[in-house]
């Protein structure tokens, strides 16, 4: 029993020595070799393992590139949010720097700081005071146009009214100066507190709405062509002897972040071109609505006009279809107008055919009569026109010899008569207003005294003068 | 035929501790890392003789080595040792006792990770100091109790049967 344990101890420390020794020769094998017998390892019996091993890895490595897109793609979500207000902010800063370049001297830029404090929402506190040339009254204004004005001013910073605030007056005009008003703060309730009032505006000037309003330049303390706003309506007040409109404001308070005050030396000197796209654009505006507006005025003159002629004509040829006559024609030898055809194709628009399509004729029991036209001749040389025969029944029966179909007199066919005799008494008028005056002409040519004969003229036959 | 059937079962509980060790080791973590394949060495090393255990840990650590960038030899080495060692104290380690489970495997992973440290020349480095006395004891602890657990759900299974 010992002996068996003896050789089975001598045998593990055997098996012991070799295992460390191969271990130890794998420790120090040089790098080639160490390298060759580790790639025939991983390509022999452990590839099944290294497999594995390489599958796993890929697994904790996808686990961990999901938790890095996942905080990837929160910290662009978060930066994101951040983005559009720092873009709006850029583009204002923007907007403000060319307003500095147009205004190139005399205003001092600063931030506007907002309070949030209940019943303090319509001032605002300014970076910069007096140690920057600020005065009380200066215009507070940003790139779209007017804010407010500086209240009070200390060495380094000053505090200004908005236009919301109900302290604040403005003089005001059009931006073609036929209208001047008082804007102040509309004080309304609800969304409508954020309006402005344009006051006593005399009744002569209407205003219609979208109208821009700048500032006037009167009173010395806002210089003239800086926008307010546009008008939105107008509205009733209790005094009556002047109008008001309320105003929708070009500039939104909360927006104004930065903003530039207009020094006293500057706004005394005016703003003259800081503005002018704004104004421009309105001026272009309302060119543009007046062109529209006279263009589409003569057009519906114009169809108007083509329209009662097209009616005219029309009623004239149903009545006289009715008569049994293709027309009303008009002799020619005698009128000193054209024929009624031919006003007629004269009067039709270009693109309509010179003949309306004509109705059938109704069916009449009785043989088709042949033509009868009545002339009748006006007092006083009136040319002829020659209008279908009233069918009447004693015509019918002089013309036909037998008697003609009674066809009811509807209220249709009494329009369509009236207005036939309406445009045959027209015509006639004309022709007797000119045939009046060419008589009168040649009354004065008669009545005026010869000319006295050529003493010297030899009478034409010869005999003795 | 019972005997076959033990070692069946052992073989292939010990087969999942390898496949583990490949598959599952690298999805826990990266600081704290369970050596399944100690345990499985453990669990085959107590019932074979000390020469075989060391046989069986230079094959593991060879198999170790061959998934690893560097330091070949190291974990061959390292579970030659282990596993002679623990085959020669299985009489007086391996009782019933879940405690005393843990702790010696807790002393197998701690020593496994400071051979194959050093001898893989990564233990002269900056950092290998917090290495060999933070993560490797955490490591090894992480081992020890995953191994007192599993030997103490499966002693049953992997109980050898009575000669």
């Amino acid at each position: 029993m010992a002996r068996t344990s003896r050789t089975g101890t001598r045998t593990d420390l055997a098996l012991l020595g070799v295992a460390l020794v191969l271990a130890i020769a794998a420790l120090i094998l040089p790098s080639g070799v160490r390298s060759r017998v580790q790639g025939a390892l991983r390509s022999s019996v452990a590839v099944p393992l290294v497999s594995a091993q390489a599958w796993a890895e890929r697994g904790r490595q996808a686990i961990v590139d999901h938790g890095r897109l996942v905080n990837s793609v929160d910290s662009l979500a978060l930066g994101s949010q951040s983005v559009e207000p720092l873009r709006s902010e850029n583009d204002r800063l923007r907007a403000l720097l060319g307003l500095g370049q147009r205004l190139q001297w005399g205003f001092v830029a600063t931030e506007v700081i907002h309070s949030r404090q209940d019943g303090d929402e319509h001032t605002v506190l300014l970076a910069a005071g007096s140690a920057a040339g600020v005065r009380p009254f200066s215009p507070l204004v940003v790139p779209e146009g007017l804010v407010g004005m500086v209240r009070d001013v200390d060495a380094r910073a000053s505090t200004a009214i908005l236009w919301t605030h109900a302290d604040f007056r403005a003089s005001a005009t059009t931006t073609d100066g036929l209208a001047f008003g008082i804007v102040a703060a509309h004080l309304g309730t609800g969304a409508d507190r954020y309006l402005l009032e344009m006051r006593g505006v005399p009744f002569r000037s209407a205003l219609k709405p979208g109208t821009l309003i700048v500032t006037s330049g009167l009173g010395n303390v806002f210089p003239q062509g800086v926008p307010i706003g546009v008008v939105l309506r107008e509205t009733k007040t209790i005094e009556g002897w002047a109008r008001t409109y309320l105003i929708r404001p070009i500039v939104s308070p909360d927006a104004a972040t930065a903003a530039m005050i207009l020094l006293p030396p500057r706004a005394a000197a005016g703003v003259t071109g800081a503005w002018s796209s704004v104004t421009a654009a309105e001026n272009t505006q309302k060119a543009i609505a007046v062109a529209g507006d006279s263009i589409i005025a003569d057009s519906v003159r114009v169809i108007q006009e083509r329209l009662a002629k097209l009616a005219l004509l029309d009623s004239l040829r149903r009545a006289a279809i009715y008569r049994g006559d293709s027309g009303v024609r008009v002799e020619s030898g005698t009128s000193a107008g054209p024929p009624v055809e031919d006003a007629r194709a004269a009067t039709m628009p270009a693109t309509l055919p010179a003949t309306l399509p004509v109705a059938p004729k109704p069916a009449s029991p009785a043989p088709a009569a042949p033509r009868s036209f009545v002339t009748k001749r006006a007092p006083s040389g009136v040319p002829a026109a020659t209008v279908p025969a009233r069918a009447t029944p004693a015509t019918a029966t002089a013309s036909t010899g037998s008697p003609p179909p009674v066809r009811p007199r509807t209220p249709a066919t009494a329009r369509a008569d009236s207005l036939a005799r309406a445009a045959v008494r027209a015509r006639a008028a004309d022709s007797v207003r000119a045939k009046s005056v060419a008589d009168s002409a040649q009354a004065r040519n008669r009545s005026q005294p010869k000319a006295p004969e050529n003493p010297f003229r030899l009478p034409p036959d010869g005999g003795p003068a | 035929m019972r005997g076959l059937f033990d070692w069946l079962r052992l073989l292939c509980a010990v087969l999942l501790l390898i496949v583990a060790h490949f598959v599952l080791r690298p999805l826990l973590g990266d600081r704290i890392e369970i050596n399944f394949l100690v345990l499985a060495l453990l669990v085959l090393s107590i019932r074979v003789r000390p020469g075989v255990g060391a046989l069986l840990g230079l094959m593991m650590g060879a198999a170790a080595d061959a998934a690893a960038p560097a330091g070949f030899g190291s974990a061959m080495l390292a579970l030659t040792l282990v596993g002679y060692v623990t085959s020669w104290l299985k009489a007086a380690f391996f009782a019933e006792n879940a405690v005393l489970d843990g702790i010696v495997i807790f002393a197998s992973a701690w020593g496994v990770i400071l051979i194959r440290l050093f001898l893989s020349g990564r233990g002269f480095e900056a950092g290998a100091a917090v290495t060999a006395l933070v993560w490797a004891p955490l490591s090894a602890a992480a081992t020890a109790v995953v191994g007192a657990l599993l030997f103490t759900v499966l002693r049953p299974l992997l109980k050898p049967a009575a000669a």
